[in-house]
């Protein structure tokens, strides 16, 4: 186990800059979920950790040790792969003792972890078998086998469940999860799945263009989103986003668009706003409600209804702009009907129309 | 299916209510046909010849004279054979072709392993440890590939002067090998090439070297593509004339060589039984390649055909 600190970091490919000045701290223990769209740079980032890009710039360390410039093996590093990366001519046993083998670790010794690490993966009865006779859950548990028995202070996971079929993914991410609490390791996670980012991470870092947006605990990146980017990028179906102004009136706030009007007194504004400033409206689909036309915020045509078993997302369209409610299964509103709707004004996200930064 | 009534008859025996299976498509069909006439008439074109080389070689020379080429001889004669592997002349030694094959073999075997040992060692390296002028020595190393040998083998006969061991053995192997290395490290990048890099980075964490990473993992990887190159060089080093006539001395002159020697040799009478015992002699190995080892064979020839 061990922390890892990143400090102003620059990784250069090929004459286009992927992550500039990156600064990042890792807790011992931590489970960190580096988040973002492709190409963002965030395997870039966790590869750069592996020691498999040059810094042009800055400094990594893992622990007490600048590793910059240490070669992969020599970082205390294990990495589970998207593609898995089992060595395809060895066995179980011998893809997960490989490492231990180069390393020169006495036989009973690589044998204790080797069966340690197949008891924790239920992996035991498979140790015999090659990479091709195992299924894709399988094979993601003996490549975490494998960075297991390296007895690793840091834990790199480069999207590792994103070839998995959807049920599958969800009983691994549990095993992962559970991993973690059980070995209480240093794992930094590399996904642009958000449900594993939220389900997993002690911290998300959501990324976008090399540079992080905002780092912090799933709950409060998905509640206070910095910006407009990181509001849109978690949640789906994605925030609701209305364009107007923002309105002083009897002492407090009010929000004011075309589509719809809110109280907005409640709202912890980071600095004071100036009356009438443009702003955006950011709302989750779960914080608006249907309602009554009269004495809604506001009223909407019901243009589409998703089914999703105990929940359904109905799709409003308020004079243009596109709205999401995600609302209990029960009588569908009828399409083409005319609805009102409320939202939870305290819990909105309410951002600058040009800097799209929380307000 | 779909149309069945579930009556209680029809769940109870299902059989029955399956759909009629579809009439047997007639086998004989115009463009079947075709496609068999073209078989048979490519095969016979290749057939035809080996055919007719067998049943000469198994003639007596009056048999030849009555020149039906494709009769079946009276009583075949295999001593031609052994003439020719043992005692037939080659100028004044009647010695048969024996040491050709010999002299091959020893030729064979070392330049084929040493040749497919350093493409697969030229595929690894310039596949996973990218350097920055591999892209460069790759290109320049394919340009090899398509300059005609022609070209190069006076300034090659004078190096190998200047170094002392030209018409040697160990002239012929270093030829060999410089000429198979760019096939087969185009062969062997191609297949490290669609390895993906993820496999490379986790043996680098595991610890690995570039020795222990290319015996361990890539070379036991690549066993399709080692057999495929081994194919390919022993037919193409067996197979090899000129090379062995301008490098290989005396000596060493390979089968192939010491063949044309001696249907170069008469006295008086053409014996084209024992040249034709002695081609077969020669074309075995190849033969022999070709038969026990079908698959690999045709996927060495796409590999081969890729490069163009």
């Amino acid at each position: 186990m061990a922390s890892v600190r990143i400090d102003s970091l620059d990784i250069v490919l090929g004459n286009v800059a992927i992550l500039k000045n990156l600064s990042l701290e890792v807790a011992e223990g931590e489970f960190l979920v580096l988040l973002g769209p492709s190409g963002c740079g965030k395997s870039t980032l966790l590869h750069t950790l592996a020691g498999f890009n040059e810094a042009s710039a800055g400094s990594v360390r893992i622990g007490e040790r600048d590793v910059t410039w240490a070669d992969p093996k020599d970082r205390g590093i294990g990495m589970v792969f998207q593609s898995y990366a089992l060595y395809p001519t060895m066995n179980v046993e011998r893809n997960m003792s490989f490492g231990l083998r180069v390393a020169g670790v006495a036989r009973d010794e690589i044998e204790r972890r080797v069966n340690r690490a197949a008891q924790m993966l239920h992996l035991t009865e498979l140790l015999k078998r090659r990479p091709s006779q195992l299924s894709g859950g399988q094979r993601q548990r003996v490549a975490i086998g494998r960075a297991l028995v390296r007895d690793a202070a840091v834990f790199l996971f480069d999207e590792p469940l994103s070839n998995l079929d959807a049920k599958l993914r969800a009983e691994l991410r549990r095993e992962l999860k559970q991993l973690h609490q059980d070995l209480g390791a240093t794992m930094i996670y590399v996904t642009h799945d958000q449900v594993e980012a939220m389900t997993l991470a002690s911290r998300i870092a959501v990324m976008q263009n090399g540079r992080i947006q905002q780092i912090d605990t799933p709950q409060r990146v998905y509640g206070t989103p910095a910006n407009k980017f990181v509001a849109g990028f978690l949640g789906a179906p994605s925030m609701n986003f209305v364009d107007g102004r923002l309105e002083a009136a009897n002492g407090g706030w009010r929000f004011v668009a075309p589509t719809l009007q809110a109280d907005v007194s409640g709202y912890a504004f980071a600095s004071a706003p100036q009356n009438g400033q443009a702003a955006a409206l950011g709302v989750r689909p779960e914080d608006l409600r249907l309602t009554a036309p009269e004495g809604a915020s506001g009223q909407a045509k019901v243009v589409l209804v998703e089914p999703m078993g105990a929940r359904q997302i109905v799709w409003l369209d308020a004079q243009g702009v596109s709205l999401a409610i995600d609302t209990d299964a029960g009588i569908a509103p009828e399409l083409a009907s005319v609805t009102g709707f409320t939202l939870a004004s305290q819990k909105v996200s309410l951002f600058d129309a040009a800097t799209q930064v929380r307000l | 299916m779909s149309t069945v009534v579930p009556t209680p008859q029809a769940t109870t025996a299902p059989v029955a209510t399956r759909a009629a299976p579809r009439p047997p498509k007639p086998w004989i069909t115009p463009a079947r046909i075709g496609v068999y006439a073209f078989l048979v008439v490519t095969a016979a074109f290749f057939l035809l010849p080996l055919y007719v080389m067998v049943i000469t070689s198994l003639k007596t020379p009056a048999e030849i004279r009555q020149a039906v080429l494709f009769a079946w001889p009276a009583s075949p004669q295999f001593g031609n054979w052994a003439e020719a592997w043992s005692s037939a002349c080659i100028a004044l030694a009647c010695e048969g072709i024996q040491g050709g094959f010999w002299n091959s073999v020893r030729i064979v075997v070392p330049a084929t392993i040493l040749s497919v040992f350093l493409g697969a060692l030229n595929g690894y390296a310039l596949s996973f440890w990218r350097s920055k002028w591999g892209d460069w020595l790759f290109a320049i190393m394919l340009l090899g590939a398509f300059v005609p040998f022609q070209v190069m083998i006076y300034p090659l006969v004078a190096w190998f002067r200047l170094g002392g061991f030209y018409n040697t053995y160990w002239a012929i192997l270093v030829v060999h090998c410089v000429f198979g290395m760019p096939v087969m490290t185009l062969l062997f990048r191609n297949y490290y090439v669609a390895v993906p890099a993820e496999l490379f980075k986790a043996a680098r964490i595991d610890g690995g070297g570039f020795w222990r990473i290319f015996f361990q993992l890539m070379l036991p990887m690549a066993t399709p593509m080692l057999i495929v190159a081994t194919i390919l060089q022993v037919t193409g080093i067996w197979n090899d004339y000129l090379f062995g006539l301008i490098f290989a001395g005396k000596d060493n002159h390979p089968m192939t060589v010491q063949l044309n020697n001696l249907v170069n040799t008469t006295f008086g009478e053409r014996r084209y039984h024992i040249d034709m015992a002695a081609t077969i002699l020669t074309s075995l190995v190849p033969l022999l390649v070709y038969f026990f080892s079908g698959r690999w064979f045709v996927r060495g020839i796409a590999a081969g055909a890729v490069k163009g």
